[in-house]
């Protein structure tokens, strides 16, 4: 089972290698010796408060993927209210009940980056972000997720480059 | 969701893994070129600006086609579950449903255990085209029996939480409400009202005794109080014969309590209330003079009162379960005089008066103490230094 496991990911790996996605900076195992632990990073998308950060994720495999899915969390912090502000952990339904084999790590990491721009704040993992959105403060909402993104996913050439 | 002004392109759709809506992006255009469903595997190279589709374009020429292959006339298998392809795999193809994905047979009964963990015999559809994967399989009656019972339990277990939780709730009201009547009635009197096949009468009222003492230390159920016995009182009773029956005794207390609660309050009201604002850190009574100010203490003084009243609901509501045993000892203390036994011959009429009894004594000691303590405050006043200082001075000479 272990060797199937790691054809896939192998394979995964060789797709992602083959044809650079911009909006995924980096997906690689983080060890040379250890394919089920992995490293993403993300880049927030453009024209949301999230533009200008990069977050690294941590994917841990589990011993039968793909029948299980990956577990991810978030190493850099980021604030969205489904994203845990103190764990990074990530509620989103194809992490879990809605998983299938069809999925790659390569397409829940863009999953991940699509849930950014779109939010779901009836069933939060970061209170205080979730009810800006649903008293419909969007502008306190943008510019909470605006300063967090420049304190945690800048980083410190990307400041000074701005600055 | 849309509503948010970071407009948001594309989104995940909750049942199928694939982006299907998308408002004005290249994701829906490249979508009708190809006339398929994309597929989660496919997000990544579609969002991406230099995507050359390299695996899709060749899917493109027909799909129609495609639909009728058996797997082993499609050339550059992968199987979509372990990516294992002809080269580098072994085991049987199979090609369950009509899009692009194929699969080892092995891979794809994996995939199906794993969706009937919590549910033999559940249902399991393509994650792309949605077609149910049809299985030739032996399931025996007995097997879909056994499942649909499994399932049933495993639905029905909240609803049976909710039962069990009820129905613990009435057996210790019930076992309280009997104590309450014994220790009321006493032993022998007890055991013979409660003896035999319980009426509707007794199996409604045991559980309400807690109830109902633990109401009648709130204001709010004052309307309706004097209402309950009459619901369950058994009107061949109701004579008014000297001493009182029980019947009536208790259908006459809701009254008698209204009655006590009102005259003490239009005796008392007033002066308890002085009393308890002169325990206040700061005194309203001095202060009202002076218009909007005294206006707003008072009433944060009366939000502290409020608050007082609140956090003493735990200690109403074991005094109201507590009534009826201290009723029955007041009763037995009493009972020990022979000019009240010879005038309340009976142990329940006794202990009825042991209650009101024990309640008004409580009633003249809580206002004794409040006095005292209002009392004791409006003493006070805090010494000057030179005061006690003289004072300690001449004690250490000596």
């Amino acid at each position: 089972m272990v060797n199937a496991v790691s054809r896939r990911l192998l394979k995964e790996l060789k797709d992602y290698q083959k044809e650079r996605n911009p909006d995924l900076i980096e997906l690689s195992p983080i060890q040379e010796d250890n394919i089920l632990v992995w490293k993403a990073v993300l880049r927030g998308e453009a024209e949301t408060p999230y533009e200008g950060g990069h977050w690294t994720l941590r994917i841990e495999i589990p011993k039968n993927y793909p029948i299980q899915p990956p577990k991810m969390k978030f190493l850099t912090k980021i604030c969205h209210p489904n994203i845990s502000f103190k764990t990074g952990e990530i509620c989103l339904d194809i992490l879990k009940a809605a998983w299938s084999p069809a999925w790659t790590l390569q397409s829940a990491c863009m999953a991940i980056r699509l849930l950014l721009s779109n939010p779901e704040p009836t069933s939060p993992l970061n209170c205080d972000a979730a009810n800006l959105l649903r008293c419909g403060d969007f502008m306190g909402y943008e510019s909470l997720v605006r300063m967090y993104t420049q304190l945690y996913a800048m980083s410190q050439t990307d400041n000074e480059g701005s600055a | 969701m849309s509503s948010t002004p970071f407009s948001p392109i594309v989104r995940i759709d909750r049942d199928l893994p694939s982006v299907v809506e998308s408002d004005s992006h290249r994701l829906i255009v490249r979508n009708e070129e190809r006339s398929g469903v994309i597929s989660p595997s496919e997000i990544a190279s579609t969002s991406t600006q230099n995507s050359s589709g390299n695996a899709s374009t060749s899917t493109q020429i027909s799909t129609d086609v495609r639909s009728l292959m058996l797997p082993e006339e499609i050339k550059d298998k992968r199987c979509w579950i372990c990516f294992g392809e002809e080269s580098d795999s072994v085991g049987k193809w199979v090609r369950p449903c009509k899009c692009s994905l194929i699969c080892h047979e092995e891979c794809l009964l994996a995939w199906i255990t794993e969706n009937q963990k919590s549910t033999a015999l559940k249902k399991v559809r393509c994650p792309q085209c949605r077609t149910l994967y049809h299985l030739a399989e032996r399931a025996s009656l007995l097997l879909r029996v056994f499942s649909i019972v499994d399932s049933t339990i495993q639905s029905s277990i909240p609803y049976f939480t909710i039962f069990g939780v009820t129905f613990a709730i009435a057996v210790t009201n019930i076992h309280y409400g009997a104590y309450a009547v014994i220790t009321m009635v006493g032993l022998e009197e007890g055991e013979k009202l409660l003896e035999g096949p319980w009426s509707w009468r007794i199996c409604f009222t045991l559980p309400l005794v807690p109830i109902l003492l633990i109401f009648s230390r709130a204001r709010i159920a004052d309307p309706v109080m004097p209402l309950i016995p009459m619901l369950f009182i058994r009107y061949d009773q109701l004579r008014t014969t000297m001493p009182l029956n029980p019947s009536l005794t208790i259908s006459l207390l809701p009254w008698v309590r209204i009655v006590y609660n009102y005259s003490y309050n239009r005796l008392f009201g007033r002066l308890e209330q002085s009393w308890r604002r002169q325990l206040e850190p700061y005194s309203v009574t001095t202060d009202s003079e002076n218009g909007e100010n005294g206006n707003e203490r008072r009433r944060e003084n009366q939000d502290v009162l409020d608050r007082l009243d609140r956090s003493n609901a735990g200690r109403k509501i074991i005094g109201a379960l507590c009534l009826p045993f201290i009723s029955a000892m007041v009763g037995s203390f009493i009972g020990r005089f022979s000019f009240i036994r010879s005038r309340v011959p009976d142990t329940f009429h006794r202990n009825i008066l042991g209650g009101c009894l024990f309640i008004v004594i409580k009633d003249i000691m809580n206002l004794t103490y409040k006095y005292q303590r209002a009392k004791h405050r409006r003493s006070r006043h805090i010494k000057n230094y030179t005061e006690f200082a003289n004072e300690e001075l001449t004690s250490n000479i000596r």
